[in-house]
């Protein structure tokens, strides 16, 4: 890779670091657009979570479930 | 024609009528709230006579008031709750600087909510991981607030003066009521004068004790509803203000965390709302850590509806504490929101703890019972 590179003029390197940190701009941008819709799609779903939180004991219950589980260990 | 016609079934159609319905309970329940809170100030006074500040001797010590506050709170599971109680018994005579360390405990003991509701994600190690961080963040930010404020405050006062100052501001030309506002001690009148009738067959001072006993259930019994209610009510809103915060940084959080608790008045509801969206991995600690502190502020607002109905000598008093609550947690994100140095310290502390539980499930346990009840617990009882 490092011998390609010395054959590569300054101009084309300088006009492919353009090109890739657009490339990473537009990467970046599309990463936080597809978070950003993935958080919009949970917060759609509110009323579930909300009625799971008025569940206390059921949290207990489950909670005490899986250190019950660690504590018998891996079967 | 037609259109008229739809128009016509729309505007009266069930969902509609159930919608006012929900709509006139909430206007009731919020009655009854500030109805309750001159209730158990009415019987404070009774109660105690002028003797109020003898009665509530023990915690005069500052430390013994927080630990009042976090176990009174861990116990009810309502910050709302306790504070509009303090404001009633503020009302009643209890002197604000005793008042003030139990408010902040409050504060503390109100996040035992969604630390439970973060233990019920306990089957997947990484979403537990996640849940409990999101929960105990807030933990640790209302800790460390104690740990500055507390301090500072019986060192200066700041808080104390600061409220005083705007309550006597905001107090009209008449000192009995809030800007004047006569008009909410003759609308709750009512209420107050039932309680005196129904506790009147009991000798004195057993009467004031049993007033205040009636206050604090109609203060837990409404905000209870209110709670329940304004979450049907309120969850369309929620969702777009929650839609509006993503992607615009911390304080559109903060003030998102805030707008959604006033909503739905109670810091539980939204911060443990956090716990499974932290959960799923799809929102950050750091997105999560402003709205839990916009709770903070937003829980305030039952506290000062409270204050509004209290008249009498000591309204200032009431609303003074109410504001304090305002105050220091608006103050507390300001300084340690504001501080980087002191910002990263609850996010340290909670992603530090959820690794250990998440290791040691059983240790997480005994943090829920170790902070919220024994040490507290231990404290009161050992200085008793």
């Amino acid at each position: 890779m490092a011998a390609d590179l010395k054959n590569i003029s300054l101009d084309d390197l300088k006009k492919m670091i353009e090109e890739t940190e657009a490339l990473l701009i537009d990467l970046r941008h599309e990463m936080v657009r597809r978070i950003e819709a993935a958080e919009h799609q949970e917060i759609d779903r509110l009323e579930v979570h909300l009625q799971d939180t008025g569940h206390r004991l059921h949290h207990l219950r489950e909670f005490l479930t899986a250190v019950l589980a660690d504590l018998r260990g891996p079967k | 024609m037609a259109n008229m016609l739809d128009t016509e079934s729309t505007t009266f159609s069930p969902a509609g009528g159930r919608q006012a319905l929900n709509w006139i309970s909430v206007l009731l329940l919020l009655y009854l709230l500030i109805s309750a809170v001159s209730v158990v100030g009415g019987g404070f006074k009774t109660a105690a006579g002028g003797e109020a500040r003898e009665l509530f001797e023990f915690a005069s010590n500052p430390l013994l008031g927080l630990m009042v506050g976090i176990l009174a709170t861990a116990l009810i599971q309502s910050s709302s709750t306790v504070t509009s109680i303090i404001v009633g018994l503020v009302a009643g005579g209890l002197p604000v600087m005793i008042a003030i360390p139990m408010v902040m405990g409050a504060n503390v003991g109100t996040t035992i909510t969604n630390t439970i509701v973060s233990l019920g994600h306990a089957r997947q190690n990484d979403e537990f991981r996640r849940a409990f961080a999101a929960a105990t963040v807030h933990d640790y930010f209302n800790v460390l607030a104690v740990v500055i404020f507390l301090p500072l405050e019986l060192a200066t006062g700041i808080l104390d003066k600061i409220a005083a100052f705007i309550a006597q501001g905001l107090l009209s030309g008449d000192p009995m009521s809030l800007l004047g506002m006569n008009f909410i001690k003759t609308a709750t009148a009512p209420v107050m004068d039932l309680g005196r009738v129904i506790v009147s067959p009991l000798p004195g001072p057993f009467d004031g004790i049993a007033l205040v006993a009636l206050g604090i259930g109609l203060i837990f019994f409404s905000i209870l509803l209110l709670g329940r209610l304004l979450k049907t009510v309120m969850i369309g809103r929620a969702k777009r203000i929650l839609h509006g915060a993503i992607g615009r940084g911390p304080v559109s959080g903060i003030v998102s965390g805030a707008g959604v608790t006033v909503l739905v008045q109670s810091s539980s509801t939204t911060t443990s709302l956090m716990v499974p969206l932290a959960g799923t991995g799809l929102f950050s600690l750091r997105e999560i850590y402003p709205f839990t502190l916009g709770a903070n502020i937003g829980t305030t607002i039952t506290a000062l509806l409270a204050a509004i109905a209290v008249s009498g000598d000591n309204a200032v008093f009431a609303l003074e504490i109410a504001l304090v609550h305002l105050l220091y947690n608006t103050l507390a994100v300001a300084v340690i929101y504001g501080a980087p140095f002191l910002r990263n310290l609850p996010l340290k502390g909670a992603e530090w703890l959820a690794n250990v539980a998440a290791e040691q499930k059983l240790l997480a346990l005994g943090y829920v019972l170790g902070v919220f009840f024994l040490v507290p617990g231990a404290i009161l009882v050992l200085s008793g």
